[in-house]
């Protein structure tokens, strides 16, 4: 792991609070009838959207901002690929 | 044993993202390390890993966490607290107190102190650290006057001076009668061990005035500090205080100017800055704690100074500080003074930009705090893209 990849604001990971974030937005989704984006025998949205999200097909990006106000969009692919290496 | 070298070499890439205290500590242990280059960049890159995850993460409530973990051994102090500590013949506020004190950001603490190194010529000689200790005490004709009495007759005071007393704090009478002549009353004259002043009032009131004013003169010394102690601390000489003036006390020749402590936070930050007002609080709070043998991480401390000082001058936490200075005015009603708050900033016509956690509380809106605070876009991959 070098010390600077792509510069990104914050962590080079996903934080606990965007992981719970996305996970409770995505299986709100499944649970008003999205289609669910892999193909998996669980059944409970909760799961499906866990599932999505260790998968990285989740067409997903979070704002990250500044306290000045600056934001950058950080796809979800650049977090994941990380902990994944990890 | 790595190669110093070697090691500096490896490392070079870490020295911006690496605290300092951590880069050193990590140095020393790999040099002191027998491995090979390659084992020495693996360890490099587990140890930075290991700090990132380490960090705290964006959306962590880490002012409330400050806040409980130093108000929560706060109530365990009060039980056994409220004693004064006896150190060396002064009494120096210690525990709750003296941290309510600091987070009040009181002007002056309820005691002062300093503790003063010396410098290389003064501090292994018991004489001549005496010597800088006496330039330092301050010495009023209180001190060394054994009576001083007022004759109506002559309408002059006369002032006894204990001679042995004033030669032991090396002032002679010639000095003491420039002193007086100084005050502008009247004509200084000597006879014997008495000093003669004469003035022309007669008014009972002035008189009573003067007499005050003349007790009080100071003869030497740095303003406001009242006692010293030469004390031995290994194989030098330490001057201790009860009163603080550190702008004083720099300009005295003989002490070490990088060494002088006081606990005067706010003296601190008009001599050296506000950066070491910040320094000093940190260490001031953490010692208290410590002192109570209560482990506290020493990051809430340092936070809790950085709030306090981040506008350039000491807040207290508190009413006149950072509570009553929020810029929302729904955080600010919600402290304290809620109906008086909300009117004078309806008569200002202020804006509040719902930035806070309180503020979206009161609006029942998710707070900007944790999950709250992430915003997700969903993109729509095109058909075929």
């Amino acid at each position: 792991m070098a010390v600077e990849q792509e510069k990104i604001i914050g962590p080079s990971r996903l934080t606990r609070f965007e992981r719970a974030r996305i996970i409770s937005a995505r299986a709100l989704q499944i649970s008003m009838g999205a289609p669910p984006l892999i193909m998996m025998a669980k059944s409970s949205p909760l799961e499906i959207a866990e599932e999505e999200l260790k998968a990285g097909v989740l067409p997903i990006t979070i704002r990250r901002r500044l306290p000045d106000g600056r934001y950058q969009d950080i796809p979800l692919k650049w977090l994941i690929k990380k902990e994944v290496q990890k | 044993m790595a190669d110093p070298q070697l090691v500096e070499k490896i490392m070079e890439n870490y020295k911006k993202n690496l605290p300092k205290k951590i880069f050193d500590e990590l140095k020393e242990k790999l040099i002191s390390l027998n491995a090979s280059e390659d084992q020495l960049n693996k360890i490099i890159e587990e140890v930075y890993r290991e700090y990132l995850n380490s960090l705290i993460e964006p959306g962590e409530a880490v002012g409330t966490v400050a806040a409980q973990s130093v108000g929560e051994p706060g109530t365990q102090m009060t039980l056994r607290t409220f004693h004064y500590a006896g150190v060396r013949e002064f009494n120096v506020t210690l525990g709750l107190p003296r941290l309510i004190e600091i987070v009040d950001a009181r002007r002056t603490p309820s005691t002062p102190t300093m503790i003063i190194r010396l410098d290389e010529e003064h501090k292994y000689s018991l004489e001549k650290a005496k010597e800088v200790a006496s330039k330092i005490e301050r010495i009023t004709i209180e001190n060394i006057a054994k009576s001083i009495e007022y004759d109506m007759i002559n309408s002059s005071f006369i002032i006894e001076i204990d001679e042995e007393i004033a030669h032991d704090k090396g002032i002679d009478l010639e000095y003491v009668a420039k002193v007086l002549g100084r005050l502008k009353v009247g004509n200084v004259e000597i006879e014997g061990n008495k000093i003669i002043v004469h003035c022309e009032t007669t008014s009972i009131d002035k008189i009573k005035r003067l007499r005050e004013k003349i007790l009080d003169l100071r003869l030497k010394g740095v303003k406001g500090i009242k006692r010293v102690l030469v004390q031995k601390e290994g194989d030098e000489y330490v001057i201790y205080t009860d009163g603080s003036n550190l702008a004083g006390v720099l300009q005295i020749k003989g002490i070490d100017p990088y060494k002088v402590y006081t606990n005067n936070i706010f003296e601190i930050a008009e001599v050296l800055g506000i950066e070491a007002a910040r320094a000093a609080i940190i260490r001031e709070a953490y010692q208290v704690l410590d002192q109570q043998g209560l482990d506290v991480d020493i990051r809430h401390v340092m936070l809790i100074a950085d709030l306090m000082t981040m506008t350039g001058r000491i807040r207290q936490i508190g009413r006149h500080g950072v509570s009553g200075e929020k810029s929302s005015v729904l955080a600010r009603a919600a402290f304290e003074v809620t109906v008086k708050h909300l009117l004078e900033a309806a008569a200002h016509g202020e804006e509040d930009a719902l930035e806070g956690v309180t503020e979206n509380v009161i609006v029942g809106q998710s707070i900007p705090l944790g999950t709250g605070i992430i915003e997700l876009l969903m993109h729509f991959p095109r058909r075929g893209g």
